[in-house]
């Protein structure tokens, strides 16, 4: 048997939106306005936000470029100056005053006039210095007399001047010289080697 | 089929709403990516920031020290110049030879190459020159305390008269030597990094900085000597002894000039002896006035002898012990014996307590009323005595009066410059200056090494010399 609806098509009960349908219909809507909420906020709220704290940051960064710009520059002037100060002093601490060396050597030879201890002389004098900053100084002398002692007494006031502190030196040895031009004609010569260290520091 | 239809519209709205939601959700998860590396940025960015003010607050600092290490850069160029600057270099040993007295023969530059690629570049010189050894010695302690750094690397003396004898060999009754010197001195190869920076109100910085950069440029220095001389020193190279025919001249053979002046230092030795009696707290009173007459008439003849006997002593060594124990400790013992009323012990060397008190005080007051010589004086006559150890309670005031002495010192120098104020310029709202001699100074600059000027008013003019404020009225 044929069954023929005649309801208006809208009344009709096969034809109205099923409950499962409409309950998919609200969760999705739901879902998506959760999730597109979700994403306005984030993109245009958080997103946003954070670019824009960025921008001010970076003005704020742009602001100051100019000063480090300036530091920098100072920095390399003072870098400059101070370099040229510290080359002044590193070759100033290499200089040995030789005038200084000298007068202390003469007053050690002079021996403030004692003559008993010792009476020497040098026959000629040579200094070379090292690229270490030490120094080899030969003076071959003479000391009056035959008296051994003396040569002694003139080496250890040596080994006791100013200069000698790291001083490394010969040792003592002589030969019996004879001038009959002099008074007293005896003299001991000798061979002197003075090995002083850079200054600063002992030779090795 | 309705069934159908209604799964097919499920099926749409749930599909349609998944693919709408998965890219609501991917958008946000990428925007929340972009956050996280924006984030990342601003802290890149923030730790900049920090760096930045890191050196911004330096600025000041380093503004200062530019200012004074640009001030004192005249000072750095003299010792160390960017420039060979030989002309200079030959000239001023050409001037130091007229000062000691030295005769150069030749000066050759040597070729090194060595320290091209160093912050300095060595140039070096050998010098040829005769001189007698005191004049050798002035002048290489010259070439040492000259502005520009000079080294003398090697140096050879040969002795051009052995025995001393007068003839054409000696200068003043000196032996005349040979000598050959190595001399070094540098260039400056550094390369500045930067041009100089334009420094925002540079004139009132410096002007502010003024006693910072006079302090730096003193301690900008190296090391000098002051060669104070012979001395009575005898030449180490020549040989001391007499010759054979010294005593035929006239002049007294060995044993009697020994003899004359052992008899010497034995009478210096017994003045010497009483004077310590003198000092001793258990002399009577009687003994003390017997012994100050004594010792007073022995000073005076001793002193009248030696002046006698004085040219009898020829022998080089004798001579140095002449100077030292006889004509030295003559004087030595007549300035003691002289002292001797203003210590009230034998213990204590030093001057009491009050009257260090009463020095300072006189010496304040002189050196305010401008007599400067008298508070000189009045410190030298006492200065053996104001050698205080650091751990003696009159330490302190053995300090003021020799920082009274020394202002005393600077303040004579300072008159005897050569200072001659033609006028002076006096600029309220900015660096005043003055005509000093023909040229013109403003505050802050340096008339020489030594001397800045400070401050310059209507009626006087304020300089800083070594350290100490001094002022000139017109």
């Amino acid at each position: 048997m044929i069954r023929i609806n005649l309801l208006p098509a809208e009344m009709r009960r096969g034809n109205r939106v099923a409950v499962k349908v409409l309950v998919a219909a609200f969760a999705s809507a739901l879902a998506v306005s959760a999730s597109v909420g979700w994403f306005g906020i984030v993109w245009f709220g958080d997103l946003a936000a954070a670019e824009n704290n960025l921008a001010s940051v970076q003005g704020q960064l742009a602001s100051k470029q100019q000063d480090v710009a300036y530091y920098t520059e100072l920095e390399k002037n003072r870098k400059d100056y101070a370099q040229r100060v510290q080359t002044i002093q590193d070759i100033g601490k290499s200089r040995r005053l030789w005038s200084q060396f000298l007068d202390q050597l003469i007053d050690v030879v002079n021996n403030n006039g004692d003559t008993d201890r010792h009476l020497a002389w040098f026959d000629r004098m040579s200094v070379r210095t090292d690229k270490k900053g030490g120094a080899t100084v030969t003076i071959p002398g003479q000391v009056q007399d035959a008296d051994k002692a003396r040569l002694s007494n003139f080496h250890e006031d040596l080994e006791s001047a100013p200069f000698a502190a790291g001083m490394s030196k010969s040792e003592p040895s002589w030969r019996l010289n004879l001038s009959s031009e002099r008074q007293p004609p005896e003299s001991l010569k000798f061979p002197l080697t003075l090995e002083l260290p850079p200054r600063g520091g002992k030779k090795k | 089929m309705a069934a159908t239809n209604q799964n097919k519209q499920m099926l749409i709205i749930c599909g349609v709403g998944a693919t709408v939601c998965a890219l609501a959700i991917g958008g946000g998860f990428y925007a929340q990516g972009e956050i996280e590396t924006i984030n990342q940025k601003i802290e890149g960015e923030r730790q900049a920031i920090t760096a930045a003010q890191a050196k911004i607050v330096k600025i000041p600092a380093a503004e200062k020290e530019v200012v004074i290490l640009r001030e004192n850069l005249d000072q750095y160029v003299k010792i160390l110049p960017d420039e060979k600057k030989l002309n200079d270099f030959v000239r001023m040993l050409n001037q130091f030879e007229l000062q000691s007295g030295g005769q150069g023969k030749n000066l050759i530059p040597k070729s090194t190459g060595r320290g091209g690629k160093k912050r300095f570049a060595l140039i070096e010189y050998s010098y040829e020159m005769t001189a007698t050894l005191w004049e050798m010695l002035r002048l290489i302690n010259l070439i040492e305390n000259y502005e520009r750094f000079v080294n003398i690397s090697e140096f050879t003396i040969t002795t051009g008269n052995k025995s001393g004898d007068s003839d054409d060999r000696t200068r003043d009754g000196d032996a005349i030597h040979t000598i050959r010197l190595t001399m070094q001195t540098y260039r400056y190869n550094g390369k500045a990094t930067g041009k100089e920076v334009q420094i925002k109100g540079y004139e009132d910085l410096k002007q502010s900085l003024r006693e910072e950069i006079f302090k730096r440029m003193q301690a900008i220095h190296i090391d000098k000597y002051e060669h104070t001389g012979k001395n009575s020193r005898r030449d180490i190279f020549v040989d001391p002894r007499m010759s054979g025919d010294e005593g035929i001249e006239g002049m007294l053979p060995l044993d009697e000039q020994r003899a004359i002046l052992q008899r010497y230092i034995t009478e210096a030795g017994k003045l010497r002896e009483m004077l310590q009696r003198v000092r001793n707290e258990d002399t009577t009173l009687f003994e003390r006035y017997a012994l100050e007459k004594g010792l007073r008439d022995g000073l005076m003849e001793l002193a009248k002898q030696a002046d006698l006997d004085d040219s009898k002593i020829t022998y080089a060594p004798f001579r140095v012990k002449w100077t030292n124990e006889v004509t030295g400790a003559i004087e030595e013992i007549a300035v003691a014996f002289e002292q001797r009323g203003t210590k009230k012990g034998e213990t204590d060397p030093y001057l009491p307590a009050q009257e260090i008190e009463a020095l300072v005080a006189e010496m304040q007051q002189e050196c305010e009323n401008g007599f400067l010589e008298e508070a000189r004086q009045r410190y030298e006559t006492v200065a053996p005595q104001l050698q205080v150890p650091a751990d003696d309670p009159r330490y302190d005031l053995a300090v003021d009066a020799k920082s009274l002495h020394s202002k005393a010192v600077t303040a004579i120098d300072f008159r005897k410059l050569d200072l001659r104020i033609q006028g002076v310029v006096v600029n309220r709202g900015g660096s005043s200056g003055v005509l000093l001699n023909g040229e013109v100074f403003e505050e802050g600059e340096y008339v020489s090494e030594e001397l800045l000027v400070k401050m310059v008013e209507e009626e006087q003019v304020w300089f800083v010399f070594r350290g100490l404020t001094l002022v000139r009225t017109m």
